[in-house]
């Protein structure tokens, strides 16, 4: 189980570019839920998780976690969640062995092993990420959430060049997280099959 | 993620991609050849200059080692998750450009002794300039990667880098340069390695928080 009983967001409000984004974005997400953000493109779905995370300054609102309000650069949020946006994160000179144990040093290589294999990617292990295909370098990036511990996901468009077999095999894997008490936020265009979850949209 | 892992990964995504530093060392050989042979091939010329003409191809080559360092990693979005991940980012720069001055310093004392023969450098002077490489070249890799760090985002930044970093090399390039002067010349040039080490102390001091500041910047 973990440790973190709820994130909440108010009246977001992000300048980019010329124009103001977000207008006052404003929800709740417990332990154990999944909020799910949909906007056309260029709604600031992006811009809201780089605004929480930091990158981009606010205008206006808050975060909190735990009913706490967060004072940035809000450690305590950063080292609780996992972010995966849409650059991959991975190192293009490195294997996909490499890279995995570039983020998580302290995991053994049958650990990887075991989760590549999951990911239908135990072929690739030795292979430099130049040699893979757009969605095969998407399941390496993933890979990230089956060996964190991070309570909150933070995922914006994750089903991007994923075929059926693996959007089911990263929904299962949302359902478990949530069941153990983790929240979830993921901005897509798809809808999710299997799981309830809270729609906010832009 | 920790800060040794990231020391790992670094060194091997370098030797991985060693040609960055190999064009870098071509490059360092081109310049140097070509002064003997553009200008003058005799010892009278050569003998004063090859400090200068040594030290010049130095700074230009590390600018070539280090304009494209932040790139990759940029579009990758490897720098986000950096700036994500909760360890401090002014040390994680300090490891990237630690790493990257490794790889440069290392062929370019061995390269040398070879070039300031060809340069007819007598050999005295030698030591001194390599100890002006020794305590000058940190102060290039420091002073470069916050440069690269702030054209980091810009399509065509390389010309922009150059210019924005290359005033910050003449104290360096001046002073080492004139160490190597006043020992040919028999005076004393202890001061002006403590000056050079004092600008490479400085720039240790101020470069990583700057190269995280411009990064921090450019990763929105
Ligand atoms: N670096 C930037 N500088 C200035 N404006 C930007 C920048 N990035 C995005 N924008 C603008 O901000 C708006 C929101 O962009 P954002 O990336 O958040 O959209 P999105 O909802 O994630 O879209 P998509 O579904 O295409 O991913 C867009 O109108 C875009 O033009
Ligand atoms: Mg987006």
């Amino acid at each position: 189980m973990y440790s973190v009983a709820s994130l909440t967001i108010s009246d977001f409000l992000v300048e980019r570019g010329e124009s103001d984004l977000l207008n006052g974005l404003s929800f709740s997400a417990r332990s154990g839920e999944i909020v799910h953000i949909s906007g056309a493109n260029g709604a600031g779905k992006s811009t809201f998780f780089k605004a929480l995370l930091g990158l981009l300054p606010l205008l206006n609102g808050t975060i909190s976690l735990n009913g706490e309000v967060l004072v940035r650069p809000a450690q305590s949020l950063l080292s609780k969640s996992l972010y995966i946006g849409h650059g991959v994160g991975l190192n293009a000179a490195l294997t996909v062995m490499e890279n995995l144990s570039w983020y998580f040093p302290e995991c053994h290589i049958s650990r990887f092993q075991l989760v590549l294999k999951e990911l239908s990617m135990s072929a690739f292990a030795e292979a430099q990420l130049q040699q893979l295909s757009a969605g095969q370098l998407r399941r390496v990036a993933l890979a990230r959430l089956w060996l964190s511990d991070k309570p909150i996901w933070l995922l914006d468009e994750p089903f991007t060049a994923l075929d059926q077999t693996l959007i089911s095999q990263l929904e299962a894997k949302m359902a478990d997280h949530i069941s153990a008490g983790g929240i979830i936020i993921l901005a897509s265009h798809l809808p999710l099959k299997s799981l309830p979850f809270q729609r906010v949209e832009l | 993620m920790t800060y040794l892992s990231y020391f790992k990964a670094e060194c091997l995504a370098l030797f991985r991609t060693k040609q960055r530093v190999v064009n870098a060392l071509l490059f360092f050989v081109m310049v140097v050849v070509l002064f003997p042979l553009g200008i003058d091939p005799s010892a009278d010329f050569l003998s004063p200059a090859a400090g200068g003409i040594i030290w010049c191809a130095v700074a230009l080559s590390v600018i070539v080692s280090l304009e494209s360092m932040f790139k990759e990693n940029y579009v990758d979005g490897v720098l986000t998750q950096l700036i994500l991940s909760g360890l401090s980012l002014p040390w994680l720069m300090l490891i990237k450009v630690g790493v990257y001055w490794g790889a440069m310093v290392l062929p370019l004392l061995i390269l040398t002794p070879i070039f300031s023969e060809m340069l007819f450098l007598p050999s005295d002077s030698l030591w001194v300039l390599i100890s002006t490489l020794l305590l000058g070249s940190p102060g290039l890799f420091l002073i470069g990667s916050i440069g690269a760090a702030l054209t980091v985002s810009l399509k065509q930044g390389a010309m922009l880098m150059v210019l924005l970093i290359l005033p910050f090399y003449f104290p360096i390039i001046i002073f080492s340069s004139a160490a190597i002067k006043a020992v040919q010349l028999g005076m004393p040039y202890g001061g002006l390695l403590a000056l050079i080490a004092a600008i490479s102390l400085l720039a240790l001091v101020v470069s990583p928080v700057m190269t995280s500041l411009c990064i921090k910047a450019s990763v929105r």
